[in-house]
């Protein structure tokens, strides 16, 4: 249930905010070291220096796709819905004249408050909801990645999150 | 050299992001040479740290961005001071002056 509600989430937000947040220090990262190579250096050097400019790119990477999930609309929608659910709930668990009535009500405010929490920990969390299939995958991918830049087709961005 | 950097002080990022937007928007990698041309290696400014601080920016409404061509025909975001950030960097700029008169001030009489 959880991982079904996840991918709907991220088909809503998570790859397109990470893809515009990679695109975006890929273009940066990317110039800093044309820059550095056009200054003399070897590729390598320009790696290494690019890294001790730029600073931890993995934190950068992390806040900069936090910060946009938070102003997503998607997102705004999705928490205004769940905490109206829950408020009809709320309404519908007081006002009801009927006890089987009133468990609707209470169905409603665990849905929403259930809900809400969901969406909420997503945005603290990115990989809670993550599917593991998806983990494994690109933990693989990672291993079999070559570390020689040379003939190397992965963007600066993957480039420096892969080099450990 | 390296020893004499500073680290900028908390929230001095944003006032140099605001100022650096004041005259034309930019990219990411655009804002931060600018603001290393004007620093002159006085100041330790990690280039990774522009951008929580311009995303943060643009949570604010200090600042808008818009996907456009960079000067070498590549996709770049390009930030937009908006007149929220106007008047925010304003304001910075009168506490930024407020608080180096006082710490002036203290300093000169110690």
């Amino acid at each position: 249930m959880a991982s079904a509600f996840a991918r709907v989430l991220n088909s809503l937000s998570r790859k397109d905010i990470e893809r515009d947040v990679d695109e975006e220090l890929d273009f940066h990262i990317g110039l800093l070291q044309q820059e550095y190579i056009r200054l003399g250096m070897t590729p390598e050097q320009a790696i290494n220096a690019t890294e001790e400019r730029f600073g931890d790119i993995r934190r950068v990477r992390k806040e900069c796709v936090d910060i946009s999930k938070r102003q997503r609309p998607t997102v705004l929608l999705l928490k205004l819905m769940f905490a109206l659910i829950f408020l009809l709930g709320v309404m519908v668990a007081v006002f009801s004249p009927e006890t089987h009535v009133d468990r609707v009500g209470h169905l409603l405010m665990t849905i929403g408050a259930l809900s809400y929490f969901l969406v909420y920990s997503r945005n603290f969390n990115p990989s809670f909801f993550t599917p593991k299939s998806l983990l494994l995958k690109s933990a693989a991918l990672r291993k079999s990645t070559p570390k020689n830049i040379n003939n190397d087709q992965r963007s600066p961005v993957e480039r420096l999150l892969s080099d450990d | 050299m390296a020893n004499n950097r500073t680290d900028l002080m908390q929230g001095t990022l944003e006032l140099l992001i605001l100022k650096t937007l004041a005259r034309e928007s930019m990219h990411g990698y655009g804002i931060v040479q600018r603001i290393h041309e004007h620093v002159d290696d006085l100041l330790k400014v990690e280039d990774g740290s522009l951008y929580p601080a311009l995303y943060r920016m643009q949570e604010r409404g200090w600042v808008t961005s818009q996907w456009g061509t960079s000067e070498n025909n590549r996709r770049a975001k390009y930030y937009k001071l908006t007149r929220k950030g106007r008047k925010q960097l304003d304001a910075e700029c009168a506490n930024w002056n407020r608080i180096s008169r006082a710490i002036n001030r203290v300093l000169q009489t110690t």
